[in-house]
Parts: C-alpha cells; structure tokens; sequence
C-alpha cells in the first residue's frame, strides 16, 4: 500500500494547537478523543460489514477438504471454459456502458445544474426511473421496443432498423439504464463546483471546449471517476442484461458465466468464487486507480468559504435543441420503458399495441396485486428497509469518507477497498455468508427484519463510499478548519459544516440506495423469513408463475411510490442545505 | 456438493462473536428446531401418520400452526385452502428451489431448522434426504393411490412438471409432426430453448438412446440441429411470454401447465396438442423434516396435500400424482410420458448441463435470421 503525498490535511495532520507531529505522537493525542471514537467505531462496522462476505467468499474459493487449492480457478478458466471471448465480451460491455453512463449522465448534469436549459422539471424522472423499473423489466421492455422482427420501434420504422440483439443493444439498455447514478454523482459534483473558475477562464481568453477540457473535466474528476468505476464494475457484475438480451444474441459474458455456474446443480461454490474473485481483483485495482488519480486532492477542493451562486449558462440559440435532447432522453429512458410497462400492465398477457389486444384491456393486474396477502406488509418492510439501509449506509460512509480523505491514517486506502468488496460479490455468496453469521450469533437478528438491513447496509456499501467520497474531496479545509478555530468539537464541525457541505452527495447516495434497495432479491431471498417478505420477494413470486404482467403491474405502483418518496427527500434535503436547481 | 458448513469458518464464527458480544442480546432468538431432537421427532411425526383422521386433526389443531418452506410459487393458494379447512396457520418461506435447498442446509447445519415441511423440485428433496434432513412417510392408506415411483426415502412427489413441445398458432399453421421434424432447416429462427433446461435435454436425451435405440451420435445430431433451429430464452416466464405475444413459434421445451393456464385463461394462441412423444415428467414432491417443531400439523399437511390438495395441483393445470384426481388437460392416452432420471440429474449434473451450454452456444443468434 503506498501513501501518496497528499497535501497534509490541517484537520487531520495537525491538531489545532500547532506544528506537525510524528504519526505516534498524533495517535496518542488522538486516541480516546469523540472523533476518534466516532470515526473508529464507524470505520470498525464498515469494515465488519464488508469482512464477513468477503472472508466467505475468499475461504470457500481456496479452501477445499484437502487445504488450499486453486482448482476453482482451473475450472473457471480453463480450455474448455470459453474464458477468453467471454472476457473480451464482458470488457467491452462494461466499459461501453460506463461511457455511454457517463457521457448521458453528465451532460445531463450540466444541463441541469448550469444551463437555463428548458423542462428541467423531466429530470427528476429520468433520474429515478430507471433506477426504479427493475433491470428485468426494463430489458424485456426493450425487447419488446426494438426486436429486430417484432420491435415495436420497428414497426414504426418500416422495417428492421435497430436489433437489441448485438452488443451496442446490450451496452445501450444497460448503459441507459445505469446513467443515473453517474447523473447522481455529476448533478452533485457540478452543485458543488465554484463556476467563477470556469468563467475566469473564459475571460482570459478560453474557448468553451478548451474550459470543458482543462477546467470543468479535471475539477470533476473524482465524479467522473467515482461513476465510470460504479458504472464499470455493476455491468461486469450484473446479470439481467447479459441473460435477457445477450444470450439470444449469444453473447456470453462474464456474469452470464458466474450466473450458470450458480444455476448447476450441485453448485461449485469454489468456481464461481474463482470468477467473483477476478471481479474482485478487477474492481481493487480501479478502487485504487481512482485514489491515485484523486491523489492532489486539494485540487478538487471548490466548496470554500467564498459563497458563489452559479449564474446558469445561457444557451441561445441553442436552447430548443438542448430541450429537444433532454425531451428526447426523457422519452427514451423514461416515456418509453414505462409505456411499455403501463401497456404490459393492462393486459391478461403481452401483445403487441393493436386494436385487438385494445380490447382486452383490462385492470384485472392491480386487482390482484391489491389482493395479495402479503401486499400491504411488504410494501411496509421494503419502504422501512430502504430508508433504513439509506441512511445507515450514508452516515457510515460520511465519517469513513472523511476518515480516507482527510487523514493519513495507514490502512484507510485498505478500507476503501474493502469497503468497495461487496460491490462483486455475487448476491447469493453473501446471503449464505450472512445466512451463516447470525445463524450462530448470539444477536437476535435472525428471522426478523435486522438481518435484511445488515444485508443491504453491506450490498449498498460500496455505492455510499463513492458517493460519500466524491462529495468529501470537494469540500475544502479552510471550512473545517475555522470552525475549529472557532473552537468547535469535531463532531461539532462534522454535523454543522462538513456533513451539510457533502449533503448534495449524500442525498444522491441515500436515494440511489433506497431506489435500489426496492428491487434487491439474490440476498433477500435466502434471508428473509415468514412475515417478513418484501415487495422484491412479491416481483419474484408472480413472475415465477408466469404472471409477468402483474409483474409489470407491481412495477408501476413501485415508480409512482419510489417517486413520492423521493420527492418528500429532496424536500427534506432542501432544508439541510441541499441545493436545488428546478 | 460442497458441504456449505464447515467448522473452519470457526475464524468467521468467533469474528461475529467478538463483534457483536459487547451489543448483548439473548443466546436463543429465533424458535429453533432444535438440534438433538431428530430421533425422537422421527417416532412422533410416524405415529402420527398412523393415526385415524380425526385424532389427527385434534393433535395438529392443537398445535395451532405449521411452517413450510417452497419453491412453488403457487404455494400461497394451498396454504389459503389448508388454513381455511382446518384452521391451522401456515407461515411458508418461499424462494427459487436452490435457495431454499441451502437455507435447509444452513440451517439444519446450524441446529435451527424451524421448518416442518420442505415443498420443492424432486432434485433438491433428493439432496435434502441424502443429508438425512427429511423423515421418510408411509401412511399406505395416502401413498397406494398414487402414480407407481412418486414415493422416495425422505418424500413423496405429490405433482409432475410436464415438458412439452408448444407453439403460437398465428405463427405456426403446419405444426411440428416429430422431434425429427422440429430439427429440420424448415423451423429455422422459429424455436426458443431455454438457457438452464439441461434437465430436460438429459432426459430426451436419455428417452431417445435407451427407448428409441438411438445412437449416441444420432442423438447428438438431432440435439445440434435442434439447437441450430433456436434462440436461447431465460426462464420459463418469460419463454411463455414469447410464445404468446408471437415472438417465437415454437417452445419445445415448455412447461404443460404455463401453456394451459395462457391458453385457457388468457386466451393465449398457443397449444401443444397434438403432442409430440415423449411428454417428459420431472417430480415435484413435500417432505417432513426430522426435526419438525409441529409434527401433527406436518403430517396432516402432507395427508393433505396428497390428497385434497391435489384439487389445487389440478386447478393450476398441473398434472397431480394421486392418480384418482384427473388433471385438467391431460397427456392423452397412448402418449409415451418418460420420467427424468433425476437421480442422474443429482450425480451427472455439471457434465450435463455443461454439455446443454456448449449445446446453446452454437446455437444462431437472435435478430440474425
């Protein structure tokens, strides 16, 4: 592990009584201090939390009945495995849909934050929605837009003009349906961006191209890297894309791989250990890869103690054409997936729009889903569960992103990594790691609702520590550090000026992850016990009896919930000093 | 099967401890099984089979309730009629057939098991039994009045998943005639497969070499053309759903009752009759755990749910193994109806569904023909 030559953070480096101290002599005046309390204790579960997977996983992958063994690996990738090609594949699939995320997310971003653009209003929507139509959804949905012969787009076309069925199909859906959360991450990085820089520039004399490249671009590195690395590993990691639309396209990619080896029966834990442990190797190296690109972290430093007030950029003549692209990204990201979706729910079984499935419209779906037995109390627990999750994660990952960025304390790049780990780990792996933890700990966590909340704290612990530590490398120390001077306590300047400077990046992080805490199933389903389903387990249970659409039904009414929910957020969020822009 | 347990995780074991002791909290939560109770449990849930009905009833409804674990996803429906006939609570976990095999697994490794009965794929069950986690039930008065093969050490098979060949009536006006037929260049871009069917590929496989007198290598033939002829489609789900909106013609794999229930209750376009021989039947079955915490109530489930409950296997078009209950839309007399050896399932699986993956992977891509 090396510790680059980060600027010595004031805070952290130097106590506020003076000159540079040996790192023991620090330790020793900082042990038994609040914030050492807080920030070890908060670092502890972090680490906790991310351990008990990852030693599962890592102990069932090399450790047989005879000792250590590295025959996962041999299987995994051996001649007969098709490693190779599926390599290839998976590489391209997931780098094409980390770029396609993050060129749509942030322009979109700027649009929203800088510009005077129209229909901001959309955004809120386009921001959410995706997250919200679980991925299966929202694939077939695309499925049933642009198949080659049946493709409702087609039709509209006049003939077989877009294939889903290729890898610029499946890096369009997954990419499409990945781009908020590089839009979450953007919107708040360019909230949190001091624009008089870029104007400064473009006073001496700058062209707008040359300002993107050498002001705007370096100063949100940490966003962009942060959403390219999330992006980057999810597609690697997920496998719905990969299964719906890449196996009729037989393209087969990395997770289509892992995903089969854990449909086999008798599953070979230690296969699908050896293929999770190269995404992990993988997603290590870009975890550190991004801390060595963020190295001269105060460079990204733009929330100072200088108030700005971003004046948006007014885009002339080119305003129809921007609000001509953000209707158009609206429609395809949103409209669309929806329609087909609201269309789906309405009908006794799928049919392409005609006059005749017209006629069997029916709302015989909500209907039924209102009658479900459990309908009501899962509503109840995943609502109780998001916010529960969103939160744990996000106060975490506060403390711990301050712990990483500010101090020099060794090992703190070693907790981001780990931190980081669950974001591999396939979700079935770590229900049977969590499975068998509590079934042994003396907690009463077992069979009640805890024990989902621990599992979802975990899954979404690497997504709150990009969005925590993004919003963290912006927020200068001249702000912490008069507060001090003040003679505020840490945790005083933590809760008052540190954790209201990141809240833009932490309300994205809390809604990220109350969305997609909705639609979690792979743990969930080995954890959850009777009387505590939630509505994923619903969504499984109807699409296993070849309901999809009630299905599409339960999808609906998860959007327009999902959406109410987070609108009340940023409401609350407002007050906290969380800004606004529409 | 790896053993999921192991007492090396002993690290992981004291890690948790040594975390979560300072937070308190009492040593038994959850209700719990109970680890020693398996020999004495055993005796109980066979006296109980042995019982007169309403001696029975009166044990189980003084127990008051009953935990079931399945991967049915109907489930909700049986245990709606099961509570409302006798009035006793049915709390059931429900997950796909894998998970709830490593939740048995994990739990009765830990001593934990609250579940009474285990309702899932006959595959799974065998496993289960193999690790001595399921009693074996006898009650000849119940299990002489169904389909001869459906009683196994540890459970009983109470229906089949039925695997036939179906197809979209708009789509397809000259239906496939033979399995010969359906490999032919003339269904070229019209079939789907379906990604995780290896079980269905080792028993058509095993039908045509050992019933038909096929060659291997005839047989593996057939299988090629047959997969040159496909797309690759996920899940059973959403293989029925191309088939009825018309995005496919013809599902030679699909599940009897998916198409039923969309042909007679949707109004779907699609049928499989006239059927193409073998129907193949894959078991599903209930078992009693040896530890069960309500032994009566267990049995009488398992009474129950091989006999009454069958009405419900047959409502959802399934074909039920208590042979004096017809199923709804059945395999016409004089179709060959072969069972999947799922004790090969259980032994040769990866060989298998390995080959049925390199099988698929030669198979043309969608949107290309």
């Amino acid at each position: 592990m090396t510790i680059s030559p980060v600027r010595p953070s004031p805070a952290a480096a130097r106590p506020p009584d003076g000159p540079r101290h040996t790192l023991l002599r620090r330790l020793r005046d900082s042990v038994l201090t609040p914030r050492t309390a807080i920030v070890g204790i908060c670092a502890v579960v972090v680490g906790y939390l991310a351990i008990v997977p990852l030693y599962y996983l890592l102990w069932g992958t090399f450790f047989g009945a005879n000792g250590f063994t590295v025959s996962g690996f041999a299987e995994a990738f051996g001649s007969d495995s098709l490693a190779g090609p599926m390599m290839v594949n998976s590489l391209e699939f997931a780098i094409g849909s980390a770029l396609l995320a993050l060129v749509l997310g942030a322009a979109l971003a700027w649009v929203q934050v800088r510009t005077d653009a129209p229909f901001k209003g959309l955004f809120f929507a386009a921001s959410l929605v995706p997250l919200i139509i679980p991925a299966l959804l929202y694939s077939i949905a695309w499925i049933f837009l642009a198949d080659p012969h049946t493709g409702v787009l087609n039709t509209a076309l006049g003939g077989p003009v877009l294939n889903i069925f290729s890898m610029p199909g499946m890096i369009w859906v997954q990419g499409l349906h990945l781009s908020p959360i590089a839009f979450l991450l953007m919107v708040s990085a360019f909230r949190a961006m001091d624009p008089s820089l870029e104007e400064a520039a473009l006073m001496s004399g700058a062209s707008r191209l040359k300002v993107l490249r050498k002001v705007t671009a370096p100063l949100m590195r940490p966003a962009i890297i942060a959403s390219v690395l999330l992006v980057f590993v999810q597609s690697m990691e997920s496998f719905e894309v990969p299964a719906i639309i890449g196996l009729q396209a037989r393209i087969y990619v990395f997770t289509s791989r892992i995903y089969n080896v854990l449909q086999i029966y008798p599953i070979d834990y230690r296969e699908a250990g050896a293929l999770a442990v190269v995404l992990l190797a993988i997603a290590a190296c870009a975890v550190l890869l991004s801390s060595w690109l963020s190295r001269h972290g105060s460079r990204y430093q733009t929330i100072t103690g200088k108030g700005f007030r971003p004046r948006p950029v007014e885009l002339g003549r080119a305003r129809p054409w921007v609000g001509a692209a953000v209707i158009a990204y609206f429609v395809v990201t949103v409209a669309l997936p929806v329609a087909v979706l609201l269309w789906a729910s309405l009908l006794p079984y799928y049919q392409a729009p005609s006059g005749k499935a017209l006629e069997s419209v029916t709302l015989k779906n909500y209907d039924a889903v209102l009658h479900m037995p459990q309908a009501l109390t899962s509503f109840r627990n995943s609502v109780v569960l998001g916010v529960g999750a969103a939160t744990v994660v996000m106060f975490l990952t506060a403390v711990v992103a301050w712990l990483i960025v500010r101090t020099r304390v060794p090992g703190r790049r070693g907790l981001d990594v780990l931190a980081s780990s669950p974001l591999v780990i396939p979700g079935l792996v770590m229900g049977l790691a969590i499975l068998f933890v509590y079934l042994r700990s003396p907690l009463p966590v077992y069979g009640t609702l805890w024990i989902l909340l621990i599992s979802y704290a975990t899954r979404y612990l690497p997504y709150g520590m990009r969005y925590a530590v993004t919003a963290m490398s912006q927020v200068n120390t001249e702000l912490e550090e008069s507060a001090m001077v003040s003679g505020a306590s840490w945790w005083q300047t933590f809760r008052r000026i540190v954790a209201p400077l990141m809240s833009s990046g932490i309300l994205a992080g809390w809604v990220y992850i109350l969305v997609v805490s909705f639609r979690e199933l792979s743990s969930t389903i080995l954890l959850y016990s009777p009387g505590k389903e939630v509505l994923s387990i619903l969504l499984w249970e109807q699409f296993n009896n070849g309901n999809l659409t009630v299905v599409a039904a339960i999808g609906v009414l998860m959007v327009v919930t999902l959406m109410l929910l987070v609108g009340i957020a940023y409401r609350v969020g407002l007050r906290f000093g969380a800004d606004a822009d529409s | 099967m790896r053993p999921s347990i192991r007492p090396v995780h002993a690290p992981l074991i004291a890690l948790a401890a040594v975390l979560l002791a300072g937070c308190g909290g009492s040593p038994t939560a959850a209700p719990a099984g109970g680890g020693g109770a398996g020999k004495g449990q055993t005796a109980q849930l066979r006296k109980y089979a042995a019982m007169p009905d309403d001696r029975l009833v009166a044990a189980a409804k003084k127990e008051g309730t009953v935990q079931i674990y399945g991967s049915d996803s109907s489930i909700q429906e049986n245990i709606a009629a099961f509570e409302k006939k006798y009035g006793i609570k049915v709390q059931s976990y429900r997950a796909d057939s894998e998970d709830v095999l490593q939740r048995v697994l994990q739990e009765s490794g830990a001593g934990r098991l609250p579940a009474d009965l285990v309702d899932t794929n006959g595959g799974e069950l065998l496993t289960m039994a193999s690790k001595g986690v399921l009693a074996d039930y006898g009650d000849t008065r119940v299990t002489k009045q169904l389909r001869p093969g459906s009683v196994h050490p540890g459970w009983v098979a109470t229906r089949y998943d039925a695997f036939v060949v179906a197809w979209n009536t708009n789509k397809v006006t000259d239906p496939p005639k033979s399995w010969q037929d359906l490999a032919s260049p003339r269904f070229k871009g019209q079939l789907e497969l379906e990604q995780d069917d290896w079980d269905w590929y080792l028993g058509l496989h095993d039908y045509l070499t050992t019933k038909l007198g096929w060659t291997t290598k005839q047989a593996d033939g057939f299988f090629t053309r047959l997969a040159a002829n496909a797309k690759v489609v996920k899940g059973h789900t959403v293989q029925a759903q191309l088939l009825d909106s018309g995005q496919v013609g013809i599902s030679p794999e699909s599940y009897k009752h998916l198409i039923d229930q969309d042909h007679f209750e949707k109004k779907a376009p699609v049928v499989w009759q006239p059927p193409i021989a073998p129907v193949l039947y894959r078991p599903n079955g209930i078992g009693l755990t040896k530890t069960a915490p309500h032994p009566a109530a267990a049995v009488l489930y398992m009474k129950w749910a091989l006999t009454d409950g069958q009405k419900l296997v047959v409502d959802q078009y399934r074909d039920p193994a208590n042979l004096s209950v017809k199923a709804r839309n059945p395999v016409p007399k004089g179709t060959a109806i072969y069972d999947i050896p799922i004790d090969q399932m259980t032994h040769d699986g990866t060989k298998w569904s390995e080959a049925w993956q390199r099988l698929l992977q030669n198979a043309p891509s969608a949107g290309k023909n």
